[in-house]
């Protein structure tokens, strides 16, 4: 059964199935075991943190999640989609103490978490829209290297160090994205490497932290080689961008002359040579400024690029995160569990930045795997984990979500599979927003919006995902039981993952024995069900 | 004269909410802690009162011209001829004298009359997230409180009768910001395309069937909300409750319908002439959108015209633009004043920054949060007039620097909302409407 279900999201992610063909990129440093390493002992460490902050707030604390709750939450994180029916019955009867442990570890090594991982990183690294970028190429770049184990330093720097066109070197894309000028791609990659908020040294010195203008200009003096450009045209289109870095190492910015020093409403120019974290710094013995900033920058004596990674790795499997908001690790935000977030960060560079290490690691404690029902009243103590902080999904957990749940993509897979690849772009379309820069803010979740409660009320995909039409999944369980009570079992598990209670069972019965016993109208009310079913806010949330 | 005697808040030291308090609390607090302690309160109350009596005509909608990206104070509002800092734009004359504007808004600088200027605008955030946020709201981004944007607030202050079944605030090709802790109610309608604004709004079953599923659906969230997400039912319950009532709704069709307008009008908002070539102008065409919707009650409208980030080239860039937000906004003056609407429909004109006053290595600006400005224009606001001043090399405000909660106070104050008022988040925390600011009077009818 298993089988079916990759084939589907294979057939779904069409380039995955190329990449599985291709032969291991033999650059790629393979330091790293494959499927990442294991440490009980951190899993525990951790839990005595979360614990130890429970204790001193007097906090009642959740039951354990139930395992059709637990494998839901795990697959929405590590494969982007809910999981299909028959997987959640299987793992609610399998009696093997060591079962959750092992199902981490099973959709830790599988393809659909490289996959999944990519378009997450690709969101953060150039947005949903990518600009100028190729983004399905540094997808299949970021995909590659999550499924190959690439430490994450390794990537980076890679990242950094790129040049070349979008098509034909996929890791230029970042600075391809954000090349328009030095300033932009030192505030961005400031933020999402660093967690460091720089931009507003760039006219004044910070408000709150301690960065001068001299320290963004000479953050920035680092990126001044970076060209972008693109070489005419190829046939009647342009040809791609491309990244070139050359000489830079300066960068000139305006000042006021002191206050009392007879220069104070004359313009100064200065020139910022590069500077790391208050540190001036030489090139490398390349002679490239990139290729120093992204070793300082991926230095284990950086400790904010672990901390960096590990917060907004917590805040997508913890529901928020240590610091918030996630970017902004300034002294004036604290993160909740100090300890425990150095503990983290050590670690990870101690591990050789190992990313699947992460996710198992965390994934693994009794944090994590709390039931997301308060046990109380007031939901008193989400910021210390007392309960699993629940989050909407994300626009592509949903769109997956929908598709799994209804069967759309199996049945496409055989028709249209190009279909697929539209229909998750249109469906995207309502997250994209043009904030008309080019950074792009990403939209990180279902927000509630009218036209997000549109496409799931009348969208083309739930309109026919919840007919009961041949090839669809409400046809194929009207194939296999006759009874109400099994179809409503069956479009429970595929669409929330779980069974009915009793009485929304009675409730769902009686609404079917009211349309009568014309077999259209009963398959009319049976796709009613699925409809509201697809529309809760327990189908939108990862719980 | 309620409004006047109301404590205004201060930008005192103190963030947590002594500035907010009640008329009543205030006085108490006075007389106890003596006069000194909240000299500030004093003054501004003392001030305050020897003010006129609120004048008649206020406006009472607004449209909000987002520029997303940043746009170039020294390529609109405030160009610099003497330094060489200004190099890439003219000053052309207005129709008021005195004031000059880049050369490449000409149809704006004939409406001059009617909008006024705030070249003194200094904010600190220099990144486009921050940024955008901060002139939404008057804050800067913090860890707890969602704040709402100014949209969010004018929907819930400036109310809509009875049965009104349109949302409040609708957003054209920008998400805006939301509503944060004012709730679904509040959050704006996000629209992408004016021609063809909203999708899926036709299900293909009978309108039995429909609420009958919506019935079924309503069952179903009982449990959720019972165990975990009460407060995620409540929201998705009300926000499917605004769809649907927007599916049913008589209004919507026409409102959201500018295909019928007249084709003269439609070509004045949607096309314009660069290099010898006709483009579409979709700013203009959202401009003409904001115009039906306001039309038909709606209270605020936010218009995008995005691509201001101009790291690179920016004269021609800018030129371009320009092109778009001249004949967009011109024509919109234009069309308000011929329908009537003109007096009562404020127009704010704003992106998240400025530019940096010199021109950098690529023949770019890069973001520049120091000294830039704002516009403001229609009914609410005085026409003509120019808030301070920058520096010859544009680099330095010079005269009455002004911040975000200084504009959002104005634009509460001409809309006729209490900007004194304190708004209290989900957990209990005072949010002042404004915060570290206040209108600025000169620009107020």
């Amino acid at each position: 059964m298993r089988l079916t279900r990759w084939s589907n999201r294979l057939a779904s992610g069409i380039a995955v199935a190329g990449l599985l063909l291709l032969p291991v990129n033999q650059e790629a440093e393979a330091s790293l075991p494959k499927d990442g390493q294991k440490d009980a002992r951190m899993t525990k460490k951790i839990d005595e943190q979360i614990n130890g902050e429970l204790r001193r707030n007097q906090l009642v604390v959740a039951k354990s999640a139930s395992d059709s709750e637990f494998l839901r939450r795990i697959s929405l994180h590590l494969t982007g989609t809910i999981p299909p029916a028959d997987e959640v019955v299987k793992f609610i009867k399998n009696r093997d103490s060591k079962k959750r442990e092992k199902k981490i570890d099973e959709y830790i090594r599988h393809p659909m978490f490289a996959e999944h991982l990519s378009v997450k990183w690709a969101n953060w690294m150039i947005s949903r829209s990518g600009g100028d970028a190729d983004r399905d190429n540094l997808e299949e770049y970021l995909r590659d290297s999550f499924l190959h184990s690439k430490p994450y330093d390794q990537l980076v720097r890679e990242l950094l160090v790129s040049e070349g066109s979008s098509d034909e070197n996929p890791q230029a894309n970042y600075l391809i994205r954000h090349g328009a000028s030095a300033a932009e791609l030192a505030g961005h990659s400031a933020r999402l490497f660093m967690g460091m908020q720089i931009q507003c040294a760039q006219c004044h010195n910070h408000p709150y932290e301690k960065w001068t203008q001299k320290d963004f200009w000479g953050y920035t003096a680092f990126f001044t080689g970076i060209r972008k450009g693109r070489s005419g045209m190829r046939g009647d289109r342009f040809r791609p961008y491309y990244i070139r870095e050359n000489g830079g190492g300066s960068a000139r910015y305006q000042v006021r002359g002191k206050p009392g020093s007879g220069k104070s409403k004359e313009m100064i120019f200065e020139t910022a040579t590069p500077r790391f974290l208050q540190r001036d710094t030489k090139a490398s013995s390349m002679g490239s400024w990139m290729d120093s900033l992204s070793k300082l920058l991926t230095s284990p004596r950086n400790t904010l690029f672990a901390k960096a990674f590990i917060n907004r790795t917590w805040n997508h499997l913890m529901g928020r995160g240590l610091v918030m908001p996630i970017d902004d690790l300034g002294e004036n935000n604290p993160p909740t569990h100090p300890e425990l977030f150095e503990l983290l960060a050590d670690d990870f560079v101690d591990k050789g930045h190992d990313i699947k290490y992460v996710y198992r690691t965390i994934m693994n404690t009794q944090a994590y795997q709390r039931s997301s029902q308060p046990r109380n009243k007031k939901y008193e103590g989400g910021e210390y984990y007392a309960y699993y902080n629940m989050t909407p999904m994300e626009p592509e957990q949903l769109f997956s979500s929908l598709m799994q749940a209804t069967g759309m993509d199996e049945k496409q897979r055989f028709n249209h599979p190009l279909k697929l690849k539209r229909w998750k772009n249109q469906y995207l379309s309502a997250y994209i927003f043009n904030f008309g820069n080019d950074e792009e803010e990403v939209v990180e979740s279902f927000q509630g919006t009218i036209p997000q409660s549109l496409l799931m009320m009348n969208g083309n995909i739930v309109a026919q995902g919840i007919k009961a039409e041949s090839g669809s999944n409400l046809e194929r369980l009207f194939g296999m039981t006759k009874s109400d009570l099994g179809r409503l079992n069956a479009i429970f598990l595929a669409s929330v993952s779980r069974f009915p209670t009793s009485s929304e069972k009675s409730m769902m019965a009686s609404y079917i024995r009211k349309k009568g016993k014309i077999p259209e109208k009963r398959k009319e009310a049976m796709e009613d069900v699925f409809w509201a079913l697809i529309n809760t806010t327990e189908f939108m949330f990862n719980h | 004269m309620d409004d006047y005697i109301q404590v205004p808040n201060c930008d005192g030291p103190d963030e947590t909410d002594n500035c907010g308090i009640g008329r009543r609390d205030f006085m108490k607090a006075s007389v106890s802690a003596g006069l000194g302690a909240m000299v500030c309160h004093w003054s501004d109350l003392l001030a305050a009162e020897k003010l006129p009596a609120m004048p008649g005509s206020r406006a009472d909608q607004a449209i909000l011209l987002w520029m997303g990206g940043g746009p170039s104070q020294m390529d609109t509002w405030d160009p610099h001829p003497d330094h060489i800092n200004g190099s890439t734009a003219q000053p052309i004359p207005t129709a008021v004298d005195g004031i000059q504007i880049a050369h490449t808004l000409p149809m704006v600088a004939k409406e001059m009359k009617h909008i006024s200027l705030i070249r003194s605008m200094s904010t600190g955030e220099g990144n486009h997230g921050r940024g955008n946020y901060l002139m939404h709201t008057g804050y800067r981004p913090s860890g707890t409180v969602r704040h709402p944007g100014l949209g969010s607030i004018v929907s819930s202050e400036v109310t809509q009768p009875e049965g009104f079944d349109l949302p409040n605030f609708i957003s054209i090709r920008t998400p805006s910001r939301g509503a944060g802790f004012l709730g679904v109610d509040h959050e704006p309608l996000v629209v992408s395309d004016p021609r063809n604004p909203i999708a899926n709004m036709k299900y293909d079953i009978t309108k039995d069937r429909f609420f009958q599923r919506v019935q079924l659906l309503t069952r179903l969230e009982k449990r959720f909300a019972s165990t975990r997400g009460k407060e995620e039912v409540a929201a998705h319950d009300k926000i499917y409750k605004r769809t649907i009532r927007l599916i049913h709704s008589k209004r919507t069709k026409d409102a959201f319908d500018i295909n019928k307008e007249p084709e003269k009008l439609l070509d004045a908002y949607g096309k314009v002439m660069m290099d010898g070539r006709e483009m579409g102008n979709q700013f203009g065409m959202s401009a003409l959108l904001a115009r039906k919707l306001l039309q038909a009650g709606v209270r605020f409208v936010e218009v995008s015209l995005g691509g201001w980030d101009m790291h690179g080239n920016i004269e021609m860039a800018a030129a371009s633009n320009n092109a778009m937000l001249d004949a967009g906004f011109a024509t919109l003056i234009k069309d308000l004043r011929s329908k009537g609407m003109l007096e009562r429909t404020l127009i704010v004109w704003m992106g998240e920054f400025g530019r940096t006053p010199g021109v950098n290595n690529n023949a770019g600006r890069d973001h520049w949060a120091r000294s830039w400005s704002v516009a403001m224009a229609g009914g609410g606001v005085n026409g003509g007039v120019v808030v301070g001043k920058t520096s010859r090399d544009g680099m330095d405000v010079t005269e009455d620097q002004k911040g975000a909660p200084d504009l959002i106070g104005t634009i509460y104050k001409s809309l006729g909302i209490d900007w004194s008022k304190t708004n209290y988040s989900s957990r209990g925390r005072p949010i002042p409407l404004v915060r570290g600011g206040r209108p600025i009077d000169e620009l107020i009818v």
